[in-house]
């Protein structure tokens, strides 16, 4: 296993954590992330969590501001080792 | 780990943090001789502990026949009195009750039954006092004998190891969530089983095209008389979830395993079995996210189990456990070899607040599964550790109906076989076993 960093340029992928007050209100915190630019492209209702994409990583510290947001992370990449490798 | 004296009398440890009662340790095949000698010195009443039994009343000595423990509740004079001590027949070591506050285990102690806490408080005891009382080349030959397993005839060591192969269970009603590149859904040793399967990775089916996921499908899952070579499976009837997160060049993204993690839920997967991560370096933190995912997972009655991962070259260097294992409330698990030492790639515990190792299980030479026509392979890998813990897991979660999430994560840290020769940074709480 090993982690390759989001470096590519272009949009920057995150997982958002809905506080757990606002699970029952998902739907409303995806809208307003939308509102603020958020590409959203999955709704976790029993996790809590949504995913999307956006242009400007400026951007992440005011999703995080957000009304029944807990916090923002920008999403790693995972890479098993090639399959011929003796150790997985 | 507590720290007492296995050969101090009772009344040195009338600290404010006991309860006021003492446990004793019986010698292993003498604790019938002990606690006969126990009652009659001290006038105590013979009570075996069961579920629902787990605390002495006054004047009763509570006896834990298969830890060879007893609690009593009786006063200091009256132990001195009786002469109750170490020297006497059959008794190892004495010591007051502590209060017991240090075994919460990650995510809500509440859940759990006082008899699992009873019962784990005085197996840390026995092990303990154990490790302290025998010889260091004892231990080592004990380790070596649970290990006489070069035969893989039957049955993997792996099975052998975790004593899969004599469990009176099998995974029956348990669903199990493999999140990694799939499974060969072809494959012969899966015909007639149940398989659930969604792919998270777009424009790929859930046919594993890479291995890693089948390999790891068979370790856990895998059935239970193989048609030709050894088992290799340990929860042989549990129900397989197969969620694709990798894809089959072996890569993916947090956001794919964490809808994997859903579907799993949503599914009540009672395991989670996650043979991949990330590298991490020593001082960072662990993942909010997936923190927050998989303690509201246990509060769904969803376990979720990870590989530490294999960045480490021992004994030149060593590197801290991988993302997302490295989270409080996600099982941790590093790799053992066949003699039971420390897998010479599998990561350690180094960063505070959840980075530590929680369990191990066998990682090298694991022979199981792999897509046709290779058909099996050996794979060596905290990958390969996992699904070990995640068989057992669901073994466990047969045998006890109740015992989801929190729970279930402590009854597969308790039952663990102490490795009392390695360090916890390195095995966490021991070689997981088999109900």
């Amino acid at each position: 296993m090993s982690q390759e960093d989001q470096q590519e340029s272009g949009p920057v992928e995150v997982s958002v954590l809905v506080s757990g007050e606002h699970l029952s209100s998902i739907d409303a915190v995806a809208k307003a992330l939308e509102s603020a630019g958020l590409r959203v492209s999955g709704v976790m209702g029993t996790v809590g969590v949504i995913t999307g994409a956006t242009d400007d990583p400026d951007q992440l510290g005011a999703l995080e501001q957000l009304d029944g947001v807990d916090s923002v992370e920008v999403t790693r990449k995972i890479q098993l080792p090639p399959p011929d490798s003796p150790i997985q | 780990m507590m720290e007492f004296s296995a050969t101090g009398g009772p009344e040195e440890y009338l600290a404010g943090t006991t309860t006021g009662r003492y446990l004793v340790l019986f010698e292993g095949g003498a604790a019938e001789a002990g606690i006969a000698a126990l009652t009659h010195a001290t006038g105590a009443r013979r009570v075996a502990a069961t579920d629902d039994v787990t605390e002495p009343e006054p004047n009763e000595a509570l006896f834990f026949e298969q830890l060879g423990v007893a609690v009593v509740d009786t006063n200091p004079q009256q132990m001195r009195q009786a002469g109750v001590e170490p020297a006497a027949q059959g008794i190892i070591a004495v010591e007051p009750e502590r209060i017991n506050e240090a075994f919460q285990a990650p995510g809500t102690v509440e859940d759990v039954p006082a008899t699992a806490r009873s019962v784990e408080y005085l197996q840390g005891y026995r092990d303990a006092v154990l490790h302290l009382t025998a010889p260091a080349a004892g231990d080592l030959a004990e380790e070596a004998g649970l290990l006489a397993v070069a035969d893989e005839t039957q049955a993997t060591w792996g099975l052998q190891a975790v004593r899969a192969v004599n469990s009176s269970f099998s995974g029956e009603g348990i669903r199990v969530a493999i999140l990694d590149t799939g499974c060969d859904l072809k494959h012969p040793d899966f015909a007639g089983r149940a398989i659930t399967d969604r792919s998270f990775i777009p424009g790929e089916a859930v046919q594993d095209a890479n291995g890693h996921g089948t390999h790891c499908i068979g370790t856990s899952m895998g059935l239970k008389t193989a048609p030709t070579g050894p088992r290799y499976g340990v929860a042989y009837d549990a129900e397989i979830y197969a969620g694709k997160v990798l894809s089959d060049a072996g890569s993916g993204s947090d956001s794919q395993i964490l809808g994997g993690i859903e579907w799993a839920i949503r599914n009540k997967c009672a395991v989670v079995s996650m043979s991949l991560g990330a590298r991490t370096s020593p001082g960072q933190g662990f993942s909010r996210v997936f923190e927050a995912v998989a303690a509201r997972a246990q509060d769904a009655g969803t376990l979720i189990i990870a590989a530490a991962g294999n960045d480490s070259n021992r004994p030149t260097s060593v590197i801290p456990v991988s993302h997302p294992a490295n989270c409080p409330s996600i099982m941790a698990v590093a790799a053992l070899d066949s003699s039971l030492k420390v897998a010479r790639f599998s990561n350690r515990g180094i960063n505070p607040s959840g980075g530590q190792i929680d369990i191990a299980a066998p990682g090298v030479d694991v022979y199981s599964s792999f897509p046709m026509a290779t058909r099996y392979r050996r794979l060596s890998g905290t990958s390969m550790a996992t699904p070990h813990v995640a068989g057992v897991a669901a073994l466990l979660a047969q045998a006890n109906p109740g015992a989801r999430g929190a729970a279930l994560w402590q009854l597969v840290t308790t039952r663990a076989r102490r490795l009392a020769l390695l360090s916890s940074a390195d095995v966490g709480a021991g070689l997981v076993q088999a109900p």
